[in-house]
């Protein structure tokens, strides 16, 4: 008999530390089952009879995260269910693959990662208008079936009734597909929030759609910046795995400010092994959200010991800003196995 | 004069005023308008909801009527005008920002209906 597979990270795991239900399901399993994308939400929506997000995982393919570092795995689809349904006009969006072309590489700098450390592999990023549809084309990348939104391709899950949310950086969801390891679970804090908006110059991203280039600010909030989102539960890979992808992206010649989003993540990792950061090219707006977690232009251009990506990795968690309260659970232990027979 | 599209005021009036055939007076309450001061509905629109609050007052359990409008795209981007006013009453300086309102997909308010029937206009996808 068919069947189909999904992992539940449910509402109170992590000691409390989950507010929303979560689900996440492995491409593979539901072209094995033969189902659609729609078809498996469907199913599993009924299955489960509750509020939750649902994230369809294509270990195989490649995405990027908000600042410019690509990860070895993609979002294809996403939905939300509730009352063991999937809204019929809003309830679900599939992500379309993005067509390799060299206009994309020369107009997107961060995209060189695609040639020099992902060669071949198929590219999801956000939707485009066509996924988007019956949305307005300025709308939200978003999901919505009773009381679940799930936002910004998977990485925002929202209760929009008793307004609980959460965010899941993409290299979280990775290590949550892995199936091993650790990921940290914690509150976002003013670094993250900050981070969150240093984003890249992409057609159809995960978050914007032509919006804003490295060295700008997709918050564009000031002083506020450091506040919109510290005060969500967020989750992530742990600092090392994470500095690892940053480290890639830095080894093959990118910039921070001028390739990569000038995010606290990335500029800390550039500046702790030496790497040049295109300060010029950070916008004024941009300085003033820095700025106000501490990371001014002074201190990014004062000398400093240079560590090597060994050293680095080990001080991963000490150079890496970011995330208050945080604390490693293991995938295991928060994640729940389910199984439907089809 | 003949309008293509009800008044706001006469929408809720009509809406009401559909409770009370049959020969019943069924309370119809209406919640997703408080924030429009004026507006201009549909009025093929107004007569199928008028028609629906009819056929549910000939049904014989119905004591009331409840109706919640919301956008059929529940999420939905708005403009924000900020205002700074003085003394007089005079605007010195506006800011206009968008901002995405998120709210519950519409089974929220009928999950646990016995019988749901879709009148609502269809999403067509275009060809390109």
């Amino acid at each position: 008999m068919a069947e189909l597979k999904y992992k539940l990270i449910p509402k109170g795991a992590a000691e409390g530390r989950v507010p929303v239900n979560m689900i996440f399901v492995n491409q593979k399993d539901i072209v094995n089952a033969g189902l659609s994308y729609r078809e498996a939400c469907e199913i599993i929506a009924k299955d489960f009879n509750g509020p939750a997000s649902i994230d369809i995982i294509d270990m195989d393919a490649v995405t990027v995260s908000s600042d410019g570092i690509m990860l070895d795995f993609a979002v294809v689809a996403i939905a939300s269910c509730d009352y063991g349904i999937i809204n019929k006009d809003v309830g679900f969006m599939q992500i379309s693959e993005m067509p390799y072309s060299k206009e994309l590489l020369d107009e997107e700098p961060h995209m060189k990662q695609w040639d020099a450390l992902h060669p071949g592999k198929r590219l999801y990023r956000g939707p485009n208008r066509n996924d988007r549809f019956p949305r307005n084309i300025l709308d939200e990348t978003e999901t919505i079936t009773g009381r679940i939104a799930n936002n910004n391709t998977g990485s925002e899950v929202l209760d929009v009734v008793n307004m609980e949310e959460i965010l899941i950086m993409a290299p979280g969801m990775f290590q949550i597909m892995k199936e091993k390891g650790d990921v940290l679970i914690g509150i976002a804090g003013p670094e993250v929030s900050v981070g969150i908006g240093m984003i890249v110059f992409e057609t159809n991203g995960r978050i914007f759609n032509r919006a804003y280039g490295a060295g700008q600010t997709g918050h564009n909030s000031g002083i506020y910046a450091k506040t919109v989102k510290s005060d969500y539960p967020a989750i992530t890979a742990v600092k090392r795995d994470f500095a690892e992808y940053i480290i890639s992206a830095l080894e093959i010649g990118l910039v921070p400010g001028r390739d990569l989003g000038c995010s606290p993540a990335v500029l800390a990792v550039a500046k702790a092994m030496g790497y040049k950061i295109d300060c010029d090219n950070i916008v004024d707006r941009a300085w003033i959200e820095l700025n106000s977690i501490g990371i001014t232009r002074q201190w990014l251009e004062e000398p400093n010991e240079i560590l090597t990506k060994e050293e680095l990795l080990d001080r991963a968690d000490e150079i890496i800003p970011g995330m208050s309260d945080g604390k490693k659970f293991a995938v295991c232990d928060i994640v729940k196995e389910c199984t439907i027979s089809l | 004069m003949r309008f293509m599209h009800t008044r706001l005021p006469d929408f809720i009036k009509k809406l009401i005023n559909a409770g009370k055939t049959n020969n019943k007076d069924i309370p119809v309450s209406i919640t997703g308008l408080e924030q429009f001061k004026s507006a201009k509905l549909a009025s093929a629109s107004c007569g199928m909801i008028e028609e629906d609050i009819y056929n549910l007052t000939k049904l014989d359990d119905i004591e009331k009527v409840e109706i919640k409008v919301m956008p059929q795209i529940p999420l939905a981007l708005y403009t924000v005008i900020i205002n700074g006013v003085d003394k007089d009453g005079s605007i010195i300086r506006t800011y206009l920002e968008t901002e995405y309102i998120s709210e519950p997909g519409p089974e929220f308010y009928y999950h646990n209906s016995k019988e749901v029937i879709d009148h609502r206009v269809k999403f067509i996808q275009p060809k390109d």
